[in-house]
């Protein structure tokens, strides 16, 4: 791997990123956010600075996770659509430069568009946003290496982004589905119940628990956050990791 | 042309942090756990109409989610909560809220006459008895058999005739359906004798028997020896 070669593939996501004008998206997003966390903030009987906290927090989380994925997958499918990658992969570039080049630009513009998304929270909980954007920014690095891997490994926008989806949502709940999956209210006894459970801990083993990112409690409670700072940093170094390694593997198997 | 080239064409230190990567990540899993072990409070239910605006026009459906939300509040990850840790103001706020979504399920009543009136604490379980005492009110014939179980409740769990009394009474004047089952309006007699109240057992048993509603035969006979026995009583 060439670290000079790396890098100009970067810059080239940035000049893409500056013509697709994703920062206005972003904007939009913020002021979205703060209309509805306004709204939910006045229609609160009690405790509605919370709630303009929380409302803002869980709204832009999703929304900027869409947003990266919807890029992301644009970007790269876009690159192989019109061939540009076998033009660059036919210089003295090889298969690995451009990928990490790649993820590296799109995951400096995820983390971007996670403290664009954040930056109203440093007014509204003031000192608890620092630790929050720090996690987000983690979150959209999940995302966008969850999603430039589904598109060499796919290579289909609908495909790739609707198994993006999925995974985020997946990661997001498979802790508590696997609580329920072994819940009271679940007959043991079953084989069906028994089978359910073990593919869900099965699956849980190998997606990353972002049920423990970005917490909107945090913002209200900053101390918890300090205990997870660890735990989320490591597993978002494991996950990259993991996902750029099936996506170069694919890539490496591609015939072009 | 093959779509996809041999596996050797992938390079070898690309194969090793796959590998690598995978293994740490079921490492991380197992050694870290999922499972987050510190309780979280209820919180604070928004207004019908905030509630309304989240569900995009669905409120059935978001009343439907809420509700297995609610109900699985006491097992968060890696702890189970008694229902005495639960706030229950907040916890009758959640359930007027999502009966107000979905005036039709009864879901939310027989999750509070059956499982959270379980609690050992009196002013829960009457916080509880009353909020369904209230949602009776609105729908009796349909909402009948929760207030019959508040009933029970009330008399047998909360030791508490009086209350039992008011709810059973409500029964009977309200829930005047051709669905609602006699037993139901008649409990208010069994409170009564309950309660030693044997003259006013008597004459609602025996208004309810002259009055004719009482059409099968086998109840007859039965409200008809009880009627007896309280008249031998001295």
């Amino acid at each position: 791997m060439n670290l000079r070669r790396v890098f100009i593939i970067t810059k080239f996501s940035f000049a893409e990123v500056r013509q697709a004008r994703v920062w206005l998206l972003a904007l939009a997003t913020v002021l979205g956010g703060l209309a509805l966390a306004e709204f939910a903030a006045a229609l609160a009987i009690t405790e509605s600075n919370e709630y303009r906290i929380v409302v803002y927090a869980a709204a832009t989380r999703f929304v900027g996770a869409l947003i990266v994925t919807l890029y992301v997958a644009s970007s790269v499918l876009r690159e192989f659509d019109d061939k540009n990658v076998e033009l660059i992969l036919s210089r003295p570039i090889t298969r690995t430069d451009w990928y990490i080049g790649r993820f590296l630009g799109l995951a400096a513009i995820s983390c971007g568009i996670a403290v664009i998304l954040a930056s109203p929270l440093a007014i509204l909980a003031s000192g608890a946003a620092l630790l929050w954007t720090y996690s987000l920014a983690l979150e959209m690095l999940i995302v966008a290496a969850a999603t430039m891997a589904a598109c060499v490994s796919l290579r289909q926008l609908p495909l790739a982004t609707c198994a993006v989806v999925g995974f985020y949502f997946l990661a997001r709940s498979v802790s508590n589905i696997a609580l329920m999956s072994t819940g009271p209210t679940v007959d043991a006894a079953s084989t069906a119940n028994r089978f359910i459970a073990l593919a869900v801990e099965l699956i849980a083993y190998v997606v990353p628990a972002l049920d423990r990112f970005t917490q909107s409690s945090w913002l209200l409670d900053g101390a918890s956050a300090l205990s997870e700072l660890g735990f989320i940093s490591l597993q978002t170094i494991i996950f990259v990791v993991l996902l750029s390694g099936i996506g170069l593997f694919d890539l490496h198997r591609r015939n072009f | 042309m093959a779509k996809v080239r041999h596996l050797r064409e992938v390079p070898f230190v690309i194969v090793i942090a796959l590998a690598l990567s995978l293994g740490a990540q079921v490492f991380f899993h197992a050694t870290n756990g999922r499972l987050q072990t510190h309780a979280v409070k209820l919180p604070q239910a928004p207004t019908l109409a905030f509630a309304r605006t989240l569900s995009f026009g669905d409120s059935v459906a978001l009343a439907k989610v809420g509700m297995l939300w609610l109900q699985s509040f006491d097992n968060q990850p890696g702890i189970s909560l008694p229902f005495n840790a639960l706030d229950y103001s907040r916890l009758i706020n959640w359930l007027s809220l999502l009966l107000e979504l979905d005036p039709n399920a009864s879901y939310s009543l027989l999750a509070a006459s059956r499982v959270y009136s379980e609690v050992p604490d009196p002013t829960k379980q009457a916080l509880v008895l009353d909020f369904v005492y209230a949602a009776f009110l609105e729908a009796p014939n349909r909402r009948w058999q929760w207030l019959a179980h508040a009933v029970y409740v009330a008399k047998h769990r909360l030791d508490e005739p009086e209350r039992a009394l008011v709810y059973a009474r409500a029964l009977a004047a309200h829930a005047t359906g051709a669905n609602v089952p006699h037993w139901a309006q008649q409990m208010v007699v069994f409170v009564l004798e309950d309660m030693g109240e044997i003259e006013a057992a008597k004459i609602l048993l025996g208004g309810l028997l002259a009055s004719g509603e009482i059409t099968d035969p086998h109840e007859h006979r039965f409200l008809s020896q009880r009627l007896q026995k309280l008249e031998d009583e001295p």
